[in-house]
């Protein structure tokens, strides 16, 4: 029997599900083999301890919550559905124009990644760091745009204002942008 | 595999069409596995509330994808289990982006906490368990989840980490095997603090 066949009858007896007559195929491997019989004990105290675990109950006040931020979802739905279609179009622009100014970034992005490629290491902190920025970014993103629709929602005729967001938002990005690669190529010169 | 309950198609069927009272009958009914599994996995209860709301909303959002063949609840676990693998694997790269403030999650792993075999002896049977789950990787703790506190086949944690009976059989194993390395880690220290204390 294979290592791989061995761990596989071991967690198949463990959870149950051995066929009729490999249980006593598996405890004659076990009886000749003390390591085997060590690790299949290991994984029955595991089993034991696990099998004794509670459930946790939700909250009593949880389905209502629930309930509620579905009615706020719907509701805000319904509520952009009903935008006039001059703010609609307005939005849209300014999510393009958002991904527009995405764009230094992503370049960036791709730049220390293959600047980074030599050095596995380097490369794994790279894409952490690079991964980390972008979560940031895209959270900033998301929490501009609702404010922009929260905003068209209640004052339509100011869904220009959120347009007019972007070239700060743009701004804010390209400084970011910049303190970034400058902490980056610290790290570059140390790694160097 | 598990059957779809009638019950719970017919839920299902209205929640699709709207029917915000038939989905109220689901978060009634599924709403304590849910809870309990983004509690095992995210380790703490205002986090896992809030995972679990945020699961029925992405199941309300995604209804009309639910394949009515199969178990609501796995699908439902399914969007439950991927949610937090997500919130774990952002919360790791916010742990690394930031570099100076350590997140609750990650100091619950610090070594300075009590071992887990000792607060099981304790009586602490319940906190030991978690500590161990938070100590695994996302995949492993999902599947030790699923496996242990549903009693899922291994198709079904298949089926609802969209993966191969195979490659759970593989999680598992490691899962467990870690989980006993910790565990005998945790005896030789206790057993070591026995002898300090007699010496």
């Amino acid at each position: 029997m294979s290592e791989e066949q061995r761990q596989d009858k071991m967690q198949e007896a463990i959870d149950g599900q051995l066929s009729d007559e490999m249980p006593r195929q598996l405890f004659d491997m076990l009886a000749r083999d003390p390591a085997a019989a060590g690790e299949y004990d290991r994984l029955q105290r595991v089993d034991a301890l696990f099998k004794r675990a509670s459930h946790r109950r939700a909250p009593a006040r949880l389905a209502a919550t629930i309930m509620a931020r579905l009615a706020k979802h719907v509701e805000a739905e319904t509520q952009l559905d009903d935008l006039p279609p001059e703010t609609q179009k307005a939005l849209m622009l300014s999510l393009s124009a958002s991904m527009l100014a995405m764009m230094p970034l992503m370049e960036a992005a791709a730049w220390l990644v293959l600047h980074a490629q030599r050095d596995p290491e380097l490369l794994g902190e790279v894409m952490i760091r690079t991964v980390g920025w972008m979560s940031l970014v895209t959270n900033a993103l998301i929490l501009l745009l609702e404010d922009a629709e929260n905003l068209a929602r209640s004052q339509p005729e100011v869904a220009a204002a959120a347009l007019a967001l972007t070239p700060y938002m743009l701004v804010s990005l390209l400084d970011y942008l910049d303190e970034a690669l400058t902490s980056e190529s610290l790290l570059f010169q140390t790694e160097a | 595999m598990t059957q779809p309950d009638p019950t719970v198609l017919e839920w299902t069927q209205a929640a699709r069409k709207g029917d915000q009272e038939a989905f109220a009958e689901l978060v009634y009914t599924f709403q304590d596995p849910v809870y309990n599994l983004c509690y095992r996995m995210l380790g703490e209860s205002g986090e896992a509330e809030d995972a679990t709301q945020e699961a029925f909303l992405r199941a309300y959002t995604h209804l009309h994808r639910y394949d009515v063949k199969r178990s609501f609840k796995t699908w439902l676990m399914s969007i439950a289990s991927n949610h937090c693998i997500d919130r774990l694997r952002k919360r790791r790269m916010q742990y690394v982006s930031l570099d100076d403030e350590p997140t609750a999650a990650a100091l619950a792993l610090s070594s300075s906490d009590p071992l887990p075999e000792q607060a099981a002896l304790r009586g602490e049977r319940s906190e030991a368990i978690q500590d161990l789950l938070l100590k695994l990787d996302a995949s492993y703790r999902a599947a030790v989840i699923l496996r242990y506190w549903y009693d899922y086949s291994y198709a079904e944690i298949a089926q609802t980490m969209n993966t191969t009976e195979s490659a759970i059989k593989s999680r598992l194993f490691r899962a467990r095997r870690t989980l006993a390395d910790l565990m005998d880690k945790a005896n030789a220290a206790d057993d070591e603090d026995r002898l300090r204390i007699r010496s």
